[in-house]
């Protein structure tokens, strides 16, 4: 047996039994069962208790003589309270000591009992606390709760720790849905419930964001493939024209060329002087641009000042007022305040050397005054030279603005001057020579042409920025959209995975259902023909409705035609089936296992006990009436302990038989 | 088998799941409600929002259309 096991069972002063009683139940693989013999009212339903009030803080098992019902009573001993005076307060407590093949945990809870008036008590319980053994040291743990939980968590101890008398209730009209919630309590069918319906409820939340972000990034990605080819088609055009511009440049080189070539000198020197001021030109606009950006520099930063003098001038003229009538700087010279926190006495005589808050405002007010100084100080001398360098400022943008106007003034000149050469050449006849008339009006209409061609050119890379700009907007939006596409496809693929998901687990929650419900029929079977008193061997069916099948030799027999033994034998067997289906190896603690079991057939189920739950540590809480000497000598080889509770004057006393 | 634990007959029909993906999201989420089974009703949104970006992968929904 490698189960857990209860070593030891402490009381102090719980219930009926007064000052300390402790049982040992050790057990061994050979003997797994103890045996705690007592009449009605004697403290076998309160040892169960003692169970689950040390655990759990619960009193669940109502002892049926006890026609005040536990609430009534104090937790401690009646006899001991009776000895103290109203306001004083008696304590016990329950200590469980348990392990495998040796002691490893003690739980405890304690309580205390006050009296409150005579007969009238109040109780309370501490926390549960543990003490743990670590090799050969014992310590407390932190938090006891956590190893219980691992041991016997409160959820399954009706399975283990529980009232055989009253299971005979458990198989009364409505069972089945008390039989189904047994069977899920104890799967955990819950967990996969709860996975699902979250499942779904994740997947419904991801389909509401697919729908926000689905995009339409194709018809995004054909429209700026529209401008793109828009974009291509004015650079080709831009590129065209770019090469008639160069095409009419080298004509003009050309007729250049055969009016440099020319017999007549003058016609030369006027050649000359064309190419000449045409570089000069050429630099005089470079000039012209480079000037304009001045001035617009310098404009910009005159203008602030410029247009704000008027109002500069009257701030100044208020900050002159003030310093003229002393409001600015302040008229309570610094250097005084220090005279005074230094000599530590106000001109109002309070003694700032003691009154130390009154220190401090001064300091606090010296540092006003220090501030206020700087600043103001610091205002008048920016408005100043704010001012000073207004002027200047003006003047310089008034320097580079005429510097504008003169070299447009000096390229309006240079035109003229072409023009006129243009002119002169086109008037010229020479016999013996070049057609000069003729090339120079040739030259003419070109560069005329070019002229056009230069403008077209300027509109056209006008449009081709615009153009360029909307390619990039409709490429940015169409990207934007890719991008929303892709977290559409990434909810799309999480959504299939949830579905995909909650599929298996929809599976498996069916898969346990039915493990569940086929190891708890075999459980139940087994156990049943283990405990039952007959020699034919009865099969038992449990139903997809949770309804419990038993058959006989001859057949079904009708749970109610069952007798009260049978389906005392029959709930035993199902508590002890959903114990081992729980998974936890706890020990099983059983009041009144007997008791609604006629002689006959309690003989033998005595006989069979033996067998039941033998990987388990059993303790049976017994009548007399269910302990008879038969029960006994059918029990004796399993048997490692056997208690006698002696109940006499209130108190109950264990004694071992 | 503790109590903090799933039991033991829910994992080892989740172990039978071939596809890793899928087995170890769905061992997390139980592993995650077992922990919130004493509440009635737990948070779960946000970590089963992060459990699905870890695990929805593209191998293991591969994996599953070819089935």
């Amino acid at each position: 047996m490698n189960n857990i096991q209860i070593f030891d069972i402490e009381l102090k002063n719980y219930r009926q039994y007064r000052g300390i009683e402790e049982i040992d139940l050790a057990t061994t693989p050979d003997k797994h069962i103890n045996v705690i013999e007592g009449q009605n009212g004697s403290g076998k339903s309160n040892l169960l208790n003692a169970i689950t009030l040390c655990f759990y803080d619960k009193e669940p098992h109502i002892d049926n003589q006890d026609n005040q019902g536990l609430g009534a009573d104090p937790l401690v001993n009646l006899k001991e309270l009776r000895q103290i005076d109203v306001g004083e307060a008696v304590r016990g407590y329950i200590e469980i000591t348990l392990g495998k093949q040796e002691p490893q945990y003690v739980f405890t809870r304690k309580f205390r009992t006050a009296k409150v008036d005579e007969d009238e008590y109040s109780s309370v319980t501490d926390d549960l606390q543990l003490r743990q053994r670590f090799g050969p040291d014992w310590q407390n743990v932190d938090n006891p709760n956590i190893r219980l939980r691992e041991i016997l968590p409160t959820h399954v101890h009706q399975y283990f720790l529980f009232d055989g008398e009253q299971l005979d209730q458990f198989f009364e009209e409505g069972y089945t849905e008390r039989v189904q919630d047994a069977v899920l309590d104890v799967s955990h069918i819950q967990l996969l419930e709860r996975a699902v319906d979250h499942l779904k409820s994740v997947q419904k939340d991801l389909e509401k964001e697919a729908s926000d972000v689905e995009g339409t990034p194709q018809d995004l990605h054909d429209e700026y493939e529209e401008a793109q080819e828009t974009l291509e088609e004015l650079e080709e055009e831009e590129k065209i024209l770019e090469g008639n511009i160069s095409d009419a440049n080298e004509e003009i080189e050309g007729i250049d060329e055969e009016l440099s070539d020319s017999t007549n000198p003058d016609v030369r020197e006027k050649q000359q002087r064309r190419r000449y001021l045409n570089e000069r030109l050429e630099d005089r606009k470079e000039e012209l641009q480079n000037a304009r950006e001045d001035a617009a520099v310098a404009l910009a930063r005159a203008g602030p000042v410029a247009y704000n003098k008027d109002a500069l001038e009257f701030t100044l003229d208020r900050f002159r007022e003030w310093e003229t009538s002393g409001q600015e700087p302040p008229d309570i010279p610094e250097w005084w305040l220090e005279q005074l926190l230094e000599k530590g006495r106000c001109i109002c005589g309070t003694d700032i050397e003691t009154e130390q808050e009154k220190r401090r405002h001064l300091e606090e007010f010296k540092q006003t005054v220090a501030e206020t100084a700087t600043q103001s100080a610091n205002g008048k001398r920016k408005v100043e030279r704010a001012l000073e360098r207004a002027d200047d400022m003006v003047d310089v943008a008034k320097e580079r603005k005429g510097r504008v106007e003169d070299i447009r003034d000096d390229i309006d000149e240079i035109n003229e001057e072409l023009r006129e050469i243009s002119a002169e050449l086109e008037s010229k006849n020479i016999p013996d020579d070049v057609d000069v008339a003729d090339l120079e009006k040739q030259r003419k209409r070109i560069d005329a042409r070019i002229k056009d061609m230069r403008e077209e050119l300027g509109q056209l890379r006008g449009k081709i920025e615009q153009q360029s700009e909307e390619v990039e907007e409709r490429r940015n939006k169409w990207k934007r959209e890719v991008e929303k596409e892709k977290k559409h496809d990434q909810l799309l693929r999480k959504i299939r995975f949830v579905e995909n998901a909650r599929g298996k687990v929809e599976s498996i929650e069916t898969k346990i259902l039915e493990q569940v419900r086929d190891e708890t029929e075999t459980s139940l079977e087994q156990y049943f023909n283990d405990l039952i008193w007959k020699d034919e061997h009865y099969d038992i069916e449990l139903t997809e409705d949770y309804e419990v099948r038993v058959y006989g030799p001859s057949g079904e027999k009708k749970l109610g035609s069952l007798s009260a033994g049978e389906r005392q034998v029959l709930a035993l067997s199902f508590m002890s089936g959903l114990s081992k289906i729980s998974g936890f190896s706890a020990p099983v603690v059983i009041d009144t296992p007997l008791g609604r079991i006629s002689s006959k057939p309690k003989r033998r189920i005595a006989q069979n006990v033996p067998n039941y739950l033998e990987n388990s540590q059993v303790t049976f809480l017994m009548t007399d009436e269910e302990y008879t000497s038969e029960v006994k000598a059918f029990l004796q080889n399993d048997v490692a302990h056997e208690y006698h509770l002696e109940y006499t004057d209130e108190v109950t006393k264990v004694t071992t038989e | 088998m503790k109590d903090s634990e799933v039991h033991s007959l829910i994992l080892d029909q989740t172990d039978e799941i071939e596809e890793d993906d899928y087995r170890s999201f769905i061992r997390e989420i139980l592993k995650h409600e077992r922990t919130k089974l004493d509440q009635d009703r737990p948070k779960y949104a946000e970590k089963y929002r992060s459990l699905i970006d870890s695990y929805a992968t593209n191998e293991s929904l591969g994996d599953y259309a070819d089935e």
